[in-house]
C-alpha cells in the first residue's frame, strides 16, 4: 500500500497530514506501508517524532513493514541527520553543526513488559530514567544549546522534561514515547517534539476525573494551573507540567502544540486556537517551538523568600 | 536546640537531573523521618541543574499531607537552589496547601477550571 506526503511542516496541516496517514493506515495489516516523499520538499525534523511514533504503531501493532521512498536530498539529509531514517534502512550520517536532537524511541524495561499487564507506572520510572539519559546526551552536552542564554536555557531543559514526565505518566501508553529536536541556527528557533502513544487527554480526564469534553477542550483543560489527573488514582497531586510549558512559551514569545485524538490546541503569543481535526491522532503530542534569542523574563527572590 | 540534619539531594538522587517522580520519592521517604523526629533539616541543592515539578511534587508536597506547613516552614532550611527552583517549589508548595486543607473543594475548583 502506497501513500504520498506533502512538505510537512510544525503546524495545524502538517499534523492533519499525519493524522489522515495514521487513518489509512490503521486498517491495514501485514502489507508493506510505502510512504512516498517525492513531494516533500521540507520536513520539520521534530515532526519525525510523530511520522514516527505513527509508523511504529503500523508495525508494532498491525504487523506492517514501512518505507520511506524517493526522499528528496535535503529532506534525506535531515532525516539521516538525527537518525530517524536508520530506522528504515538508510545509513546514518554525521551533524556537523550540532543541530539535531537525535529522534529516538523510548520503550518500558524489557524485563518489565510492554505487554498489557505491564504496570503504565514501573514503564513511566524507567521510561524517564531512560530520557534523562538522551537528554543529558542530545540536549545538554550539545554546543549550540549549551551556548543559549542563562535567561533561557533552565527554562527550556525544565520544559523539555516536563514534556516527557507528562507523556510518561498520563498517557497509560505502554507502546512507547518518542522524541525529537532541531535547532534553526539562522532562525534563532528550537523545536522540540514529545509524542506518546496513550489513551489521548481526554479519556484521560474521562477515565480519572469523569469529565466528558471534547478533545480540544480537554487539552485546553490540561493546559490549566493544577489540572491533574492524579488526585483520585494517587491521592496525590500534580498538574504543573503543562501550564509551567505554556508559560515559559508566551514569555519567550514562542509556541506550543498539542494534539490528542482529534483536538489540536495552539498558544501562540498568548492566544490559544483550538481546533479539530478530520481524524484521529492515536495518543497526543506535545511540541514546543522557542526564540533563542528571546530571554524569558526574570524574576527575582529576596533572601527571607520562604517557598513552604 | 534541636540537631540540624544536611540532605543532600544530589546524593539522594545520584544526579543533577531531578526530573523523575520516583527520584522525588526517595528524597520524601529521607525529609520524612526527620521532620517527625523535629530535626532541622538543611536541603542541600548544590550541583543540581534541573528540578520539575514533577519531582517537588513527589518530594514535597505531600509532606504537607503529614506535617502542619509551620512545622515544614522552620524546619526546612534550603541551600543553593536557583531563585526559579524556589518559585517553582513555592508554587507546588502552595498548590499541596490547598489540597490538603480541603481535598474535596480543590477537586472541585480544579474540575471548573478544566471545564471552563
Amino acid at each position: 500500500m502506497k501513500f504520498s506526503l506533502l512538505p510537512l511542516h510544525d503546524e495545524k496541516n502538517g499534523y492533519a497530514q499525519l493524522v489522515d496517514l495514521h487513518g489509512k493506515i490503521s486498517d491495514t495489516h501485514f502489507d508493506q506501508i510505502i510512504i512516498d516523499m517525492k513531494h516533500v520538499s521540507w520536513f520539520d525534523a521534530n515532526m519525525c517524532a510523530v511520522l514516527g511514533a505513527i509508523l511504529y504503531k503500523s508495525s508494532h501493532r498491525n504487523n506492517n513493514t514501512n518505507r520511506l521512498v524517493d526522499i528528496q536530498p535535503r529532506v534525506k539529509d535531515v532525516l539521516a541527520k538525527n537518525g530517524f531514517s536508520n530506522h528504515y534502512g538508510e545509513s546514518p550520517s554525521g551533524d556537523y553543526w550540532n543541530t539535531t536532537i537525535a529522534y529516538r524511541r523510548f520503550d518500558s524495561d524489557p524485563t518489565i513488559g510492554s505487554h498489557e499487564g505491564a504496570s503504565a507506572s514501573q514503564f513511566s520510572s524507567t521510561a524517564v530514567l531512560q530520557f534523562r539519559e538522551y537528554a543529558k546526551t542530545e540536549l545538554l552536552r550539545n554546543p549550540e544549546i549549551n551556548n543559549l542564554s542563562p535567561l533561557i536555557l533552565p527554562h527550556l531543559k525544565r520544559s523539555i522534561f516536563e514534556m516527557f514526565d507528562n507523556a510518561a505518566v498520563h498517557s497509560n501508553t505502554r507502546e512507547g514515547i518518542f522524541s525529537c529536536g532541531q535547532y534553526y541556527h539562522k532562525k534563532g528557533r528550537f523545536s522540540f517534539t514529545v509524542v506518546d502513544l496513550g489513551i489521548g487527554i481526554d479519556e484521560s480526564l474521562r477515565k480519572h476525573l469523569n469529565i466528558k469534553l471534547s478533545p480540544e477542550k480537554a487539552i485546553f483543560g490540561a493546559l490549566q494551573a493544577g489540572a491533574t489527573t492524579k488526585l483520585r488514582s494517587h491521592d496525590r497531586i500534580g498538574g504543573s507540567g503543562l501550564s509551567i510549558i505554556r508559560e515559559f512559551t508566551e514569555s519567550n514569545s514562542g509556541c506550543v502544540r498539542i494534539i490528542s485524538n482529534k483536538g489540536y490546541c495552539e498558544v501562540i503569543n498568548g492566544s490559544c486556537n483550538q481546533d479539530s481535526l478530520s481524524g484521529a491522532f492515536p495518543g497526543t503530542v506535545v511540541s514546543i517551538t522557542i526564540n533563542t534569542r528571546t530571554a524569558s523574563s526574570v524574576t527575582q527572590v529576596g533572601d527571607n523568600f520562604n517557598p513552604f | 536546640m534541636s540537631e540540624e540534619i544536611k540532605i543532600k539531594v544530589f546524593e539522594v538522587v545520584g544526579d543533577e537531573l531531578c526530573v523523575a517522580s520516583s527520584d522525588g520519592e526517595k528524597l520524601y521517604r529521607r525529609i520524612h523521618p526527620f521532620l517527625k523526629r523535629g530535626k532541622k533539616i538543611v536541603l542541600s541543592f548544590s550541583n543540581i541543574s534541573t528540578i520539575t515539578s514533577a519531582f517537588f511534587n513527589s518530594s514535597i508536597a505531600p509532606l504537607y499531607g503529614d506535617f502542619d506547613t509551620e512545622l515544614i516552614r522552620g524546619s526546612i532550611v534550603l541551600e543553593d537552589m536557583t531563585d526559579d527552583d524556589k518559585l517553582l517549589l513555592k508554587r507546588v508548595a502552595d498548590n499541596a496547601k490547598r489540597y490538603y486543607k480541603d481535598p474535596e473543594a480543590y477537586e472541585r475548583e480544579m474540575l471548573e477550571a478544566i471545564k471552563d
